[in-house]
């Protein structure tokens, strides 16, 4: 039998986090470097996952499946195909650099804010590999502990509001999911296997039905206009390595449920439901765009820069195109690299000044001229820039909501013209104009925060000038879900 | 003259039946034991809580070692030793167990007579097992006041605290009146039956109701009311649910724990018993009135519980919320919900008897209120804060049961509330379950409150606690790390306990 790389990703930094738990306290520099270690070992798994998986199959790869709860007819079954692998190494990347950035930052209950991170991790792949719904949910909603403690215990002076918040929201759309797979399971033939009730046909109402059960948990998650506003509040008061996964990784679980669990298993809600979700997605990405350029609060506006380009990838979700969904698997991963580097630099710049109010800088490219240039790669790249690889993500978006509903292209890219403005404005603020009080006599960047930056950067230009590197992995696997789609929502219309 | 055949004493039908009884036995001859102890050994203390663990422990063991599969009908179905009997029994015995485990130190703080203490318990675990095994109606009522009449002993053991003597009125003067309900509609049942029996009971009312409809039903749904009433009080289901608050509150701390569990595993029980086998008939109308009711239950015991300062209260009221839940299974009225509905109270056992645990150790580990000038440590919400810096251990495993009463999984709570949304699912009742869901979310309002407050908020003021070591501490760390694995254990590996209650019925 060949080596179970999946569980190994699920488990290493479970294990991992419970070893580091029963180290002393005081011990906090081995924890730190046990916790970096464990990130490392993590991401190589993940980066040879990658090598061995097959780029030319639509399939699910390198799958294992083990009875669970047979009771329940619950099992263990795990599988990555062209929408799953690329988030494995991003994950992977989030949680190392998540760990790296807070070496210095967390001084207060060191080894549970590493153990909470490695858990998350954990849970986070998990959501990624798991095929069989319940092992889905529970990974889903496992996710919630760990994050709660991270935003609450480690977070800004708003974070209990911010992490009850988050909770409370996530938890009931969780909830709701629930209900929807209860009912899933009874309709579809007693069975939780997420490909076995894929290729079934409810009825046109049952489908509706299910597909708002699970657009509550995943709208929330994503977020969609209107339930986005725990995303503000919990992406600011979270620590730096929480913002980072919070928007690396934990928002990209709400895009990639409606891709592996809502149009496989519901094409006819999913493309009934079209406009509706197009709207909502239109509204996130003005909205979104809009409310930034009010904002006071440099991660705030991060944060709501993160409402606008979820639209982005909403939209293309349900373009139902395979350049849409491609885009937007690829704008997934590239919000993910882009908006981390972004949280990962302000948090770098806090841990120095300790102020996210834009109006407390000014000048800060005269005292860290390093990082300007980095924060300049970043914001180009959120731009979207040709080049930078926020480009290519939202260029395939925009062809496949073309292709499907103009309008909704059209009103879309007012998105990147206000992304273009709020983006350079804040530049502007943060690195131009007379220096501040704030900024005065500021060190530069370390060792280590260079080469975070540095790794961020180089992956931003790498992805830029060579999209195809992910496209590849994508193709196969999105063509067979439209194409399946498709065919099943026709078969639909001609009933 | 004619001989007397004398027959051989193992041919008495009632000898013969004994070993049905072999758990209840135990039971009794380690009640009996704890009183003369207490009588001839009065300073042996720390004996007792170990001698009642162990006679649990025996009992438990012989619970587990019967075979169910005849029905296992005893003293000519009077008693019945059944799988139903014996998977809520082992949740009774295993709380007995568990609670005299962390009873020392608290005894000790609470300054309470221990002799009476822990011979009142297995008393009123005796009952409960009879009353879970009864094949007849009085040998039901028989059991439940057995059950309930140590109870009340309990609840007012701690003389120096008022709120103790308050509760255990409250509650006595409450509990009869539920008893008499019970009573009240047991005796109209034999009314319309002639019969003790449940199971000849059900049989008598088919023929009767299929006889003359219009005669029987009224009074046989009047019965039922009745039965529901009283019954629905002793497992706290809204609206009967009033007591709950007081006397959990007012309550010393340990027998908190027990009667949250045990009295209601038991009360559960009955109810399954005398619902399932002895008014089958009326299944559509007590499963409708049992959602019914357990829609009300879960949505005013969450939203009350929202407003508590303290936590024993709020603990109270999510008792009542909890047993909502678990009424969802028996409405399913399926196999599969009863299952469910046992599984759900075998986990609620290890989260709650585990967040007791929690309380009484930090009652016990500060001095304050040892003499009833006032609430204990521990019981107020506000005594948690910063206790994740005081004491790390205690306030994570304090999180596991939090998590574990919300249903987050990978913890057991979760599991055992999926199988009960899944089961009232399969029976329609699908408006329900959504009910449930909306309420789970609101319960982890108040229970991340105390999360928050352990981790997130510092400490009020700057006395830290004791941490020097307490009587009876070893019991209590076993007992949090039973109920710790069991709630996260179970959680993963949920097969086992599956497995094992598929086994009883």
């Amino acid at each position: 039998m060949s080596v179970p790389v999946l569980s190994l990703l699920i488990f290493v930094p479970v294990l991992g986090g419970l070893s580091l738990m029963l180290l002393p306290r005081g011990r906090e520099e081995t924890i730190r470097l046990g916790a970096l270690t464990v990130c490392a070992v993590e991401l190589a798994l993940s980066l040879w996952a990658l090598s061995q998986f097959d780029k030319g199959l639509w399939q699910m790869q390198m799958v294992e499946n083990r009875p669970w709860i047979e009771n329940l007819n619950i099992r263990y079954s795990l599988g990555i195909d062209g929408i799953s692998v690329l988030f494995l190494p991003l994950t992977a990347l989030i949680t190392l650099l998540g760990v790296a950035v807070s070496f210095k930052s967390i001084t207060l209950k060191v080894k549970e804010f590493f153990v909470s991170l490695l858990l998350l991790e954990g849970a986070m792949m998990g959501v990624f590999c798991a095929l069989d719904l319940m092992l889905f949910y529970v990974f889903w909603e496992a996710m919630l502990i760990p994050m709660f403690l991270l935003i609450g215990v480690w977070g800004g002076p708003r974070r209990i509001y911010a992490t009850v918040k988050f909770f409370l929201y996530t938890l009931l759309g969780s909830l709701l999911m629930l209900v929807g797979i209860i009912l899933l399971y009874l309709k579809g033939g007693n069975t939780f296997d997420m490909l076995a009730l894929a290729g079934q046909n409810y009825g046109k109402d049952l489908q509706l039905l299910l597909f708002w059960a699970f657009f509550a948990a995943f709208a929330v998650k994503v977020p969609m206009w209107p339930v986005h506003t725990w995303l503000p509040d919990a992406h600011t008061e979270a620590p730096t390595a929480g913002s980072v996964i919070l928007a690396g990784v934990l928002i990209k679980m709400g895009a990639y449920g409606f891709l592996r669990i809502s149009l496989p298993i519901l094409p006819y809600a999913a493309w009934t439901l079209l406009t509706p979700m197009l709207v909502l997605s239109v509204i996130a990405i003005v909205y979104g765009a809009l409310v930034c350029l009010a904002q006071t609060d440099i991660k705030r506006l991060i944060a709501y820069s993160s409402v606008s380009h979820m639209g982005f990838v909403t939209l293309g979700l349900f373009a139902l195109t395979q350049k849409g969904v491609e885009g937007s698997i690829i704008q997934m991963l590239n919000h993910g690299i882009v908006t981390g580097a972004l949280f990962l630099a302000v948090g770098m710049i806090y841990d120095r000044t300790h102020t996210r109010r834009i109006s407390d800088y000014g000048g800060l490219a005269s005292t860290m001229p390093v990082m300007a240039g980095f924060f300049l790669v970043f914001t180009l790249a959120a731009i979207g820039l040709p080049g930078t690889n926020g480009f290519i993500g939202e260029f395939l978006i925009l062809l496949g909501g073309f292709e499907r509903a103009p309008w909704a292209a059209v009103v879309a890219s007012s998105g990147l013209i206000l992304g273009a403005w709020y983006m350079l404005w804040l530049y502007q603020r943060v690195f131009f104009k007379q220096v501040s009080d704030t900024v005065r006599g500021l060190s530069g960047l370390d060792g280590r925060e260079l080469t975070i930056l540095l790794t961020m950067a180089v992956l931003v230009l790498a992805i830029g000038i060579f999209p195809n590197m992910l496209l590849e992995y994508t193709h196969a696997s999105v063509e067979r879900l439209v194409s399946d789609t498709q065919q099943a929502f026709a078969a639909f219309a001609a009933q | 003259m004619t001989d007397t055949v004398v027959a051989p004493l193992s041919a008495l039908p009632l000898l013969a039946d004994l070993p049905a009884l072999a758990p209840e036995l135990v039971l009794l001859a380690t009640a009996v034991c704890l009183m003369l102890g207490d009588l001839f050994y009065p300073r042996e203390r720390v004996f007792q809580q170990w001698l009642t663990a162990a006679g649990a422990a025996v009992a438990l063991a012989l619970t587990l070692s019967m075979n169910f599969s005849g029905g296992a009908a005893a003293f000519g179905g009077m008693f019945r030793a059944d799988g139903l009997a014996a998977a809520f029994k082992v949740v009774c015995l295993a709380a007995l167990g568990l609670t005299a485990l962390m009873s020392e130190s608290f005894c000790r703080h609470a300054s309470m007579r221990q002799g009476e203490y822990y011979s009142l318990m297995a008393f009123s675990t005796l009952g409960m097992c009879v009353m879970v095994s009864a094949g007849d109606v009085i040998v039901l009522y028989l059991g439940l006041e057995l059950m309930a009449l140590p109870i009340y002993a309990l609840v007012a053991l701690r003389t120096a605290d008022p709120r103790s003597s308050e509760a255990a009125i409250k509650y006595f003067l409450m509990g009869s009146f539920a008893s008499a309900l019970l009573l009240f509609g047991l005796s109209v049942l034999y009314g319309l039956t002639g019969q003790t029996d449940i199971a000849e009971m059900a049989r008598r009312l088919a023929v009767s109701l299929s006889v003359s409809e219009m005669h029987t039903l009224p009074a046989a749904v009047m019965a039922l009311g009745l039965v529901l009433a009283g019954l629905g009080f002793k497992v706290a289901a809204v609206p009967f649910h009033v007591w709950v608050p007081d006397v959990y509150e007012g309550a010393p701390t340990t027998v908190t724990a027990f009667m949250s569990v045990a009295a209601k595993t038991a009360s559960f029980a009955v109810l399954a018993r005398v619902l399932l086998q002895g008014l089958p008939q009326l299944s559509p109308l007590w499963s409708d009135a049992l959602a019914g009711l357990a829609v009300l239950t879960m949505i005013l015991g969450n939203i009350a519980a929202l407003a508590q300062t303290s936590l024993k209260r709020m603990l109270a009221y999510s008792a009542i919320a909890h047993a909502g839940y678990a009424l969802l299974g028996l409405a399913a009225c399926t196999p599969e919900g009863l299952r469910a509905t046992a599984a759900y109270l075998t986990i609620y056992l290890c989260m709650n008897i585990g967040a007791f645990a929690v309380i009484s150790y930090l009652s016990a580990r500060s001095g304050k209120g040892r003499m009833g000038e006032g609430p204990d440590a521990g019981e107020d919400l506000d005594d948690y804060r910063g206790l994740a810096a005081r004491s790390p251990l205690l306030a994570a495993v304090m999180l596991v049961f939090l998590f574990s009463l919300t249903g987050i999984p990978p913890t057991a709570g979760f599991m055992g509330k999926f199988m009960l949304f899944r089961a009232a699912f399969a029976a329609g009742y699908q408006v329900t379950v959504v009910v449930a869901v909306v309420c789970s979310t609101i319960s982890a309002w108040y229970y991340l409150g105390v999360a928050k407050r352990m981790y997130m908020q510092d400490s009020t003021d700057c006395v830290p606690a004791t941490s020097c070591a307490i009587a009876g501490e070893t019991g209590l760390q076993a007992v949090l790390a039973v109920c710790l694995a069991g709630a996260v254990l179970w959680g993963m590996f949920p097969q086992s306990l599956l497995f094992w209650i598929n086994v009883y019925f």
